[in-house]
Formats: C-alpha cells, structure tokens, sequence
C-alpha cells in the first residue's frame, strides 16, 4: 500500500498534514505517535471510514479513491478496532461467519456451502484460540478474548494487509504475548501488518519498520532501531 | 429449493388452506372482514420487521407506503377504467368477468408493490446513509407530505376520496369478499416466506450484523448501503402490495383512512410485542393485537380510539421493559427452566 | 398578474414569511436543545406543543387568560415533565445499552399516546382562543402585519436570544455547552452530566408550552396539527446546525419565508411538503446545516 502526502481537517483544526507511507507485501509496520497525533483518523481514513481531504492511498497498485469501507475489504484491507465491536446479537461462530460471507465470498466470486464456512470459521478461531467458545454469545466474552475475536474476524476477510489498531491496549503481559504471537503466525502467512500500539515493548519486537506520528506530521519513517534511536521521536514520544 | 425450504412451503400452504376453509366455514361475512384486516396485519407487520427488526432501522412510514399502494390502484383503475370491462382479450385466451378479478388484483399488487417500493428506495437513498434517527424522522415526515399531496390531488379523489367497485362475482368463490381475503392470505402467507428467506439467506446476517454494529460489519465487508436499500424497498413493496388490495375490500379509499398513523403503530407495535428477530414474532403480534382491536372495535366495548391507545402504551411498557418481545421473554423462560 | 400586484403579494408573502419564521423558531427551539445538543430524538416535541396549546385554549376559554399568559404559567410544568420523562428514559434506554431506536419508539409511543389522548379529550373540532389582538392588524407602507403573527414572532425571538445568552453568559449555560462537546471533561470539574441533563431536558420541553401558547395565537388549533410540525421542527434543527441558537434563528426564518412564498404564488396546501423538502435537501447535501458542527 502506499500513502501520498494525505491530509484531513476537521473544521480548521489540521489533523493529518502531508503524511506519507507505504508498506509493502508481507511487511511488518509500526505506526507509533502520542495521543493525538492523528493515529485514529489515519486508519479511519485508509479504511475509508472517513474521506480525506487531498492525497492518494494506492494499495495492490491500484487507486482506493472513493471506495467505501466494504469495499477496500475487498481489495484486502481489513482493520481490527481499539475498543472491540463484536457483533453482540450473534454467537463467536457467527461473528467469523460475517466477513466470510462478504469479503472472501466476494474474493472466490462463487457461493460457499454452509459446510465451507463453517470450517473456515472454525480454522479462523482455531488460529486465534477461540473454537471452544465457538458457540457462545461474543458479549459474554472476556476482554482478551473479545481482541482476539476481533483479529479472528480480521483474519476471516483473507486480507493482504491488516490494520491492528491498539490490539493490545489494557492487557497483561502474558495476554500482550499471545496477541503478538498471533499477529506473527499471521504474517508468516504472508499477511502484512500495520501495528498501532502504545506498547513499546511489542511494538519494537514486532515491527520491521516504524513510522512516527506527532501533532499530524511524520516525524520518522525507518527501520525500527534506527527510528527509535533517531532523537527527535526520542524527545517527542519516549521522552 | 433445499428440503426444509419444501416442507416449510408446504406446511405455509396447509395452514393457508386450512385457515381460508375455516374462514370459509364460519360463513358470517363478519369473520371475513377479521379475518382480512388480521391478514393485512400480519403482512405489515412482518413486512416492517425486515427493516426494522432484522436491520435495526426503525421505519415510522408504513401508513404512507400502505396508503401509495391504496392509491396506485385508485389511479390506474380511474386511469384505465379496468372495471367497467366486461370481459378482456388476451390473445390467448379471453378472460370473462367472473375470471377478470384475479387479473385486477395481481395487477394491482404488483403496481402497489412497485409504487411504494421506489419510493422506499428513493427515501432510502437520500436518508440511509445518516444516522438511523434521520431515517426514522424522514419516514415520519414523508408520511405527512405524501398525505398532503394525495388531499390534493382531485384527480384520485382528493379529500373527497374515491370509490373503487368491487367486482360482483369471483369464480371459484362464494363472494368476492372471500376472495379478496384470500387474496390478502396469498400475500400474508408470501411475506412469511419471504422473511424467513431473508433470516435465512446473506441478506439476512447482514441486516444483523449492521443492527448489531453497522461501523464493523462496514469493515468487514458488508455491503451496508447496499443492503438498507434492498431492505428499504423489499418491506415497502410488500407493505404497498397489501395497501393495494385495500380499496376492493372497503371500496371506499380516502386520505384520512389510507393514511391513518394505526397502520404505522401497529406494524411497530406488533413485531416489538411479538418478537423482532425471527418471522414469528410479528406474525403472534399481528394475530394477538389485531384480534384485541377487531373485538374490541367490534363490540363496541372500548371505541377504537381507546383501543389504538392501549396499543401505543403496550408499546411503551414492551420497549422499556420487554424490548425481545414475546419470543424474547419465551426464550427467558425456558432458559431458566435449563438451569 | 401586473407588476405592482406582484411585488405587493411578494412583501407581504416574504413579511408575512418573517413573522412564521420567527414563531418557527419558537416551537423548534426545543428539538435544537434536545436534539441538537444532548442527542435525544424527542419525536414527541410536536405532540408537547399541542399539549401546550390545548391547555393554552382551556385556561382562556375557563379563566379568559391570555395565552401570553398561560405560557408563563404552563412552562415551569412543563419543565418538570421533561426533567421526569428524561428520567425515566434514562433509566430505561441511556443508562443500559447505546441503542438510539429503543429511545425512539418510546418518544413515538409518547407522541402517539398524546395525541390519542388529545383527541379523546377535546374531539377533531378547531379550537381557538379568544385574546383583543387576535383580530388587529398595523400597516408599514403596504405591507399589513397581523398582530396574531408579530406575537408569536416576538416571542421566537425572544426565546432565541434568551436562550443563547443563558448558554453563553451564565455558568450553568456554559456547563451545557460544554457537555454537548465534552462529557468527560465535564465531569473531571465535578458536575454532573446526569442532572445537567435532565434539566436540559426539561427546559427543552419547557419551552413547548411557550410554542403551544404562540400556536394558539397564530391559529386555531386541533390535534392533528402537530403531525406537520414534525417535519418542521426537524428540518429547522437540522438546517440551523443541530443545536446552533442563530442557526435554528435564521433556519426557521428561511424554512417561514419559503412556505409563504409557496403559499402565496403556488398553493397554500404545499406547506408541509416545503420543510420535507428542505429537510431531505439537507440531509442529502449538506447535513452539517447552515452554520452548525459536524453530526456524527
């Protein structure tokens, strides 16, 4: 995917200035920046979510240009969201079924029997840890649980880029781990990720290459020792 | 058409048959008249619940989409004049006046249907992209507009209303009442199945998924606006259909009846108070409530401006307290009886 | 029709829209308060303003008082209506889930169980009141004013600017403003956004009863009337911003001007359609309103 000089303002407030990036095929991304920084609306804006006000978002080489959310679904951008939004009226199983039914069946271009889908939502809840509360309501999930939920239903979609949105926002340590394990077996799959973390620890063990944001702008864009080396992200964010 | 889909087609088209020869039975035209009103209840009902109840998008227009399809058949029947037809030439073969009615009435369904379905799919469109409430509000508000230009409109009657005659004679029927009910039983019967199809089908989990989190099921690859709209138009056309049966049972069509806010109370009351997520639901608050209204306005116990109120406060009390309906508390029960 | 025909009906069309502007600014007031800042669809507004304007119609047609008035009478009743109806919506709908519709099929039971009520009550008959101005008109130029619209006009624009200066200039008002943006930050400084609420709420019906009452002025009311207002207060709100106080002001003055230009040189039964019209112009074009933040 890559990212031209993308801009979004609310009002005359500038939230994002000029932001460019790109990630490529497989990669392993690290978006960090305080809070703020325009994190947020970056995602929602590459998700379609929201529509930025000039720019280019490219992915697979193709323009992204008006295409609403489902669609870049499609194209195989998927996005997991910070605070979980399971689908509470339906079941684990039938949250994974969800994107199944759209984005990979529209990426087939042919019907799934029930019998396909459901073993491909069982495969996709097996990868995260999830298939024995296949058949439980998603709100009676715990918090790691519902992350996970969250990636599972991500995953279903057969993305070739993911973006993790603070997926590991208020767990413990050892949850931490399990989430980044996932998201490593999921890239050895050939799965590019975006991460967005607050977590430092995960963030530098996870990414290839990190971005910086403050106040709008990219402050730095590199491979990940050298960016958290750089002094100015140092001065700005871990400072 | 996989098996279960068969046997339920079956079993829909047993139980129509069983309830018009009961109907039938009774023989008084007063259980006819029950009988078809209910019917018209349950087709509304069920028709709002695809909107409403599986999507989550509360709909307040069902009057104003009953009523277009009362007065597409009011228009093209003073457009055409089909009535005073005695008998038709089809090519063919040629239709006689006893058989002309069952071309009238599909005729007039799928216009009734087709009326009101653009128009949901118009107000959709404009509206369905907002927040839920817009719709809502904008659904309302349609309502009173529509209502203003049918009163003043001379060429369907206007204030004055219209009148469309009812064909003397059915074949196949002792009265052309009973087939006009049956009529409506056809499409009572084809709204169930339709709704079940949808629970069942892509539609279906859509319309879920966006009721339970339209912002995810967008990111998941839902189709959202694609969706509402087919949603939209699919419960406007079966609630025009309905509408457009309407002016041959009561033969008389004016603006304050066509597009009297019962309708519209009573296609959210019934599903809410009978349940709102399976095709069940509204069908059990059609029958109940439609059958407390029919008797009370019948026996002159309460008027029905009484009745009508007990309605909207049962849909208060259900909405604040029992908002899964019937079928809701029905599961609550046996969940516990589990434990 | 010749020139000076023409322009003579355009003035006192665009004056006589004027004046419904302003009592259209009166009777929205209330959904810019509740809808536009504290986000609750109260679909049942229309329906208070019948209410307001019955009773306004009872206490003159019993005691002979003024609706001017019954208003401020009314009022303090009405406030404290809406402090419980938001209670128990609050208990029922905000406090548990995020789900909006529940809310609004209560507010449509509120609506409809008032109106039925009304009905019930009073019958489908007009209902009018009987006040020394109701017939009296004054003349700038020749353009006539009828006092029945001034009042009402009068009255908008006095709660308007009432109403804007108590959010802007006391600190109560600034509380509110505040929470409409912020409800976090509104709690850190120690208020409480549950009973700021409700007190919002019940001014929002507060001021139903003062449209009522500039209702009752204009014309003689029945209880089906309030089922045209839906549509414009709604449109009012949504083109004035959502909450906006000048931009319900100027929202409800173009929503009066363009009805009576219809009215005038089209058909007065088009009325209703207008704010209709305007409502799903706005929404589908620019839903932000004239001068308002941005809805979601």
């Amino acid at each position: 995917m890559k990212v031209e000089q993308l801009s979004k303002r609310f009002g005359g407030f500038v939230v994002l200035d000029q932001v460019d990036l790109h990630v490529n095929e497989g990669e392993r991304l690290g978006l960090i920046g305080p809070n703020g920084s325009g994190k947020s609306t970056l995602v929602n804006c590459l998700s379609g979510v929201l529509t930025h006000d000039s720019g280019r978002i490219e992915f697979d080489q193709k323009s992204f240009q008006g295409l609403a959310p489902h669609q870049r679904a499609y194209r195989g951008l998927t996005r997991s969201f910070q605070i979980p939004r399971p689908f509470v009226g339906m079941t684990v199983l039938q949250n994974i079924v969800v994107p199944l039914l759209f984005a990979t069946e529209y990426r087939l271009g042919r019907v799934q029997s029930k019998v396909e889908l459901k073993e491909a939502a069982m495969k996709a809840l097996r990868q995260v840890g999830l298939l024995q509360k296949a058949e439980e309501l998603s709100l009676n999930l715990t918090q790691i649980d519902l992350r996970k939920l969250e990636l599972a239903r991500a995953i279903a979609a057969s993305p070739k880029l993911l973006i993790a949105d603070e997926a590991m926002a208020g767990l413990t340590t050892s949850e931490t781990d399990e989430i980044l394990d996932l998201l490593f077996v999921l890239n050895n799959q050939g799965v590019a990720v975006i991460m967005i973390e607050h977590i430092m620890r995960a963030v530098s063990v996870f990414s290839e290459r990190l971005i910086v944001l403050a106040a709008g702008k990219k402050i730095a864009d590199g491979l990940t020792a050298e960016v958290l080396n750089d002094p100015l992200v140092q001065r700005i964010y871990i400072g | 058409m996989s098996r279960s889909d068969f046997i339920f087609l079956l079993a829909l088209l047993g139980v129509g048959v069983a309830v018009f020869l009961f109907i039938h039975a009774l023989g008084e035209g007063y259980y006819v008249m029950v009988a078809f009103y209910i019917l018209e209840y349950i087709v509304l009902a069920t028709a709002w619940n695809i909107l409403g109840g599986y999507g989550g998008y509360v709909n307040f227009g069902s009057a104003c989409f009953f009523a277009l399809g009362a007065y597409s058949t009011v228009f093209f029947n003073k457009l055409f004049g089909v009535q005073s037809l005695s008998s038709l030439d089809l090519g063919l073969f040629v239709l006689d006046a006893r058989q002309m009615p069952y071309c009238l009435l599909l005729l007039a369904m799928l216009l009734g249907s087709a009326v009101s379905g653009l128009v949901g799919l118009g107000t959709g469109y404009l509206t369905l992209r907002l927040r839920g409430v817009f719709f809502a509000i904008s659904t309302l508000a349609l309502s009173v507009v529509t209502q203003t230009l049918i009163l003043n409109w001379r060429f369907v009657g206007g204030a004055r209303g219209a009148y469309v005659l009812k064909p003397p004679e059915v074949a196949g029927f002792s009265s052309t009442s009973e087939f006009i009910m049956a009529a409506m039983l056809s499409l009572a019967l084809l709204s169930i199945w339709i709704a079940r199809w949808v629970e069942n089908n892509k539609l279906g989990v859509g319309l879920q998924a966006i009721r339970d989190d339209e912002f995810a099921a967008e990111c998941s690859g839902v189709p959202t606006l694609r969706l509402k709209l087919q949603a939209t138009s699919l419960s406007g056309a079966l609630m025009g259909a309905a509408g457009a049966i309407f002016p041959f049972f009561v033969t008389y069509v004016d603006p304050i009846g066509a597009f009297n806010l019962v309708h519209t109370v009573n296609s959210i009351a019934m599903p809410l108070i009978g349940g709102m997520t399976h095709w069940s639901g509204p069908l059990m608050g059609a029958i109940l409530l439609g059958g407390i209204q029919q008797y009370f306005g019948s026996k002159n116990i309460i008027t029905p401006e009484l009745s009508l109120l007990f309605v909207g406060f049962l849909m208060m009390v259900f909405v604040s307290i029992a908002p899964n309906g019937i079928l809701g508390l029905l599961k609550a029960v046996r969940a516990k009886f589990k434990s | 029709m010749d020139f000076i025909t023409f322009i003579d009906l355009l003035l006192n069309a665009l004056a006589a829209g004027a004046m419904l502007g302003g009592f259209y600014a009166a009777v929205s007031i209330g959904i810019s308060i509740s809808f536009g800042m504290l986000d609750i669809a109260n679909i049942a507004h229309p329906a208070m303003i019948m209410l307001g304007s019955f009773l306004a119609y009872t206490l003159n047609d019993h005691f002979g008082l003024d609706p001017l008035i019954s208003m401020v009478l009314m009022a303090p009743f009405f406030g404290l209506a809406g402090i419980a109806i938001y209670r128990v919506y609050y208990r029922l709908f905000e406090s548990r889930e995020r789900d909006p519709r529940r809310g609004l099929a209560f507010f449509f039971g509120l609506l409809f169980v008032t109106d039925v009520a009304l009905i019930l009550i009073f019958g489908v008959d007009l209902r009018g009141v009987q006040t020394p101005y109701v017939d009296a008109m004054i003349n700038i130029g020749f353009v006539g004013i009828a006092w029945r619209l001034l009042i009402p006009f009068l009255i908008g624009l006095f709660m308007v600017w009432g109403i804007h200066l108590f959010l802007t200039r006391t600190f109560f008002g600034l509380a509110v403003s505040a929470l409409s943006q912020e409800p976090l930050g509104l709690r850190l400084i120690g208020a409480d956004p549950i009973s700021i609420k409700q007190l919002v709420f019940g001014l929002s019906v507060a001021t139903a009863a003062w449209g009522g009452a500039a209702l009752i002025i204009i014309q003689p009311v029945e209880p089906s009337l309030g089922r045209e207002y839906i549509g414009r207060v709604f449109a009012v709100c949504v083109l004035g911003g959502m909450g906006s106080m000048s931009g319900t002001f100027f929202a409800a003055l173009l929503l009066g001007v363009v009805e009576s230009l219809t009215s005038t040189f089209i058909g007065p039964s088009w009325s209703p359609a207008v704010a209709f019209g305007l409502l799903l112009l706005t929404l589908a074009l620019r839903p932000t309103g004239l001068m308002g933040r941005a809805m979601r």
